[in-house]
């Protein structure tokens, strides 16, 4: 919900972290996660609109590194994908 | 699985059906029965709840689909269940409806029989209230299996038109109009131990001919699987915010569709909980952002999240589309969704009550690709 009104308000990327599957506190929500990831996809996969723009990525709160690394990327690759052309429709 | 057969009088197939019903409810083995009954105006047919057999007198036929009936069993099961049996007439959508909500703790099937009756499709509502036709709606379609034309699908809702399975499966008993004729003989069949029992003591008689409802079944869901695989090719064009948007360009955010749908059930959806609200200075942020900004606001919002929460129990009964006050094809969008993501989760919405709904359960060892690079 709050991913798809980032998106319609006119992010250009939507980053979804959490820990990896079978090595977080909270047992098994990233699991859950994974799932209602695969469906948002589907769903805006269906109505051709851009889920490059949603970005899971599973990243322990020990790999600093690996966050750094990950934003770079995410921001180098939405900077290829342009701005989201949802952000210039005012009457949605 | 029991085949029988009702023999219908005088080509009258409502007062034979009403027949079998009244039997039933006689019997002492069910205390009520909802079935579908015109109200006095013979406007619409609603599920009526019916104790006393002298006061039934449905029409299990009738083309049209008013409210859930899904919703209506869930209201009755689901403070408490009945004490003694009740039979509900369904058709294949609802049943389907009603075994997703049961599976969301929303309905309970203890001590409900399913009858599921094959289903020709409905009319829009107001197209049945002002049947244009000399005929009745009921006899419209009587005539349209009879004869095996097309002449009602001018008339069906475009949900039916392109229906998934209009027969019904799960069902304790089964009234089948199909691979008969029904003007003679109504296909009566049951599909459990209580089903059995019930059809036991009623005046059937023992079904003789072969196979000829087997195969008309499987030629209508050949010949409706064909019809949605070519609707579903024709939408592929709603891509692409510019066409998505153009798509509910007319939503209003009134949210009827949501009322009308049998699996939003949630007591206080989160669209009309205040986590919308915002104070003034929110508001005019989101104008500064874009420069302006329609309201109401939210309008497409609404309809992807609630996309998002109940297109995998969606059943495509189309009373979504029905509800629209500006008639929004609803389908056309929410079939292929429903289509795309339930092939993704491998999920069947009304198949099997004891599968669980895919968010709420998942594997280890699955879409592991997926937060990976």
């Amino acid at each position: 919900m709050y991913i798809l009104r980032a998106l319609l308000e006119g992010a250009d990327g939507v980053f979804v972290g959490g820990c990896h599957p079978g090595d977080c506190h909270y047992i098994d929500g990233n699991y859950k996660a994974r799932r209602r990831i695969v469906l948002l996809e589907n769903i805006l996969g269906t109505l051709g609109l851009e889920k490059e723009r949603v970005w899971l990525r599973w990243i322990s709160a020990s790999e600093g590194q690996k966050f750094a690394d990950t934003m770079k990327e995410m921001t180098e690759s939405i900077r290829t994908l342009g701005p989201n052309p949802i952000a210039k429709h005012w009457n949605l | 699985m029991t085949q029988k057969v009702l023999k219908v009088k005088d080509n009258d197939v409502l007062g034979s059906t009403n027949e079998f019903l009244r039997h039933l409810l006689s019997s002492g083995k069910i205390q009520a029965l909802l079935v579908p009954q015109s109200i006095p105006s013979k406007k619409v047919v609603y599920p009526v709840l019916i104790a006393d057999p002298k006061k039934l007198h449905a029409d299990i036929i009738a083309p049209v689909l008013p409210v859930a009936t899904a919703t209506v069993v869930s209201k009755i099961t689901k403070v408490q269940p009945p004490s003694k049996p009740i039979g509900v007439v369904l058709r294949s959508c609802q049943i389907r409806a009603l075994i997703e909500l049961v599976k969301l703790n929303q309905a309970s099937l203890t001590n409900i029989v399913l009858i599921g009756v094959d289903c020709p499709g409905t009319f829009p509502i107001n197209t049945y209230a002002g049947f244009p036709e000399k005929k009745t709606p009921t006899h419209f379609i009587i005539d349209a299996i009879t004869k095996k034309t097309n002449d009602a699908e001018q008339y069906l809702r475009s949900a039916c038109k392109v229906c998934k399975d209009p027969i019904p499966t799960n069902a304790d008993i089964i009234l089948g109009f199909y691979g008969t004729d029904i003007e003679k003989e109504i296909i009566v069949e049951a599909h459990s131990e209580i089903g059995k029992d019930l059809l036991k003591d009623l005046p059937l008689e023992d079904e003789k001919e072969g196979n000829a409802r087997e195969k008309a079944v499987k030629e209508i869901r050949e010949e409706k699987d064909k019809k949605r695989a070519m609707f579903l090719k024709e939408k592929e064009g709603i891509k692409g915010i510019e066409k998505v948007a153009e798509f509910f360009d007319k939503c209003v955010n009134c949210h009827n569709c949501r009322q009308a749908c049998p699996i939003c059930y949630c007591k206080e959806c989160l669209f009309d909980s205040s986590v919308f609200d915002a104070e003034a200075y929110k508001f005019i942020r989101r104008a500064e952002n874009k420069g302006l900004f329609k309201m109401p606001s939210d309008a497409l919002l609404f309809q992807l999240g609630r996309m998002n929460h109940m297109i995998l129990s969606c059943v495509e009964c189309g009373l979504c589309e029905q509800a629209c006050p500006n008639t929004i094809p609803l389908m056309e969008v929410f079939i292929p969704a429903a289509e795309n993501a339930q092939k993704e989760f491998e999920y069947h919405p009304g198949k099997d009550k004891t599968e669980k709904v895919p968010m709420i359960v998942y594997r280890e060892d699955e879409f592991l690709e997926v937060g990976e690079k």
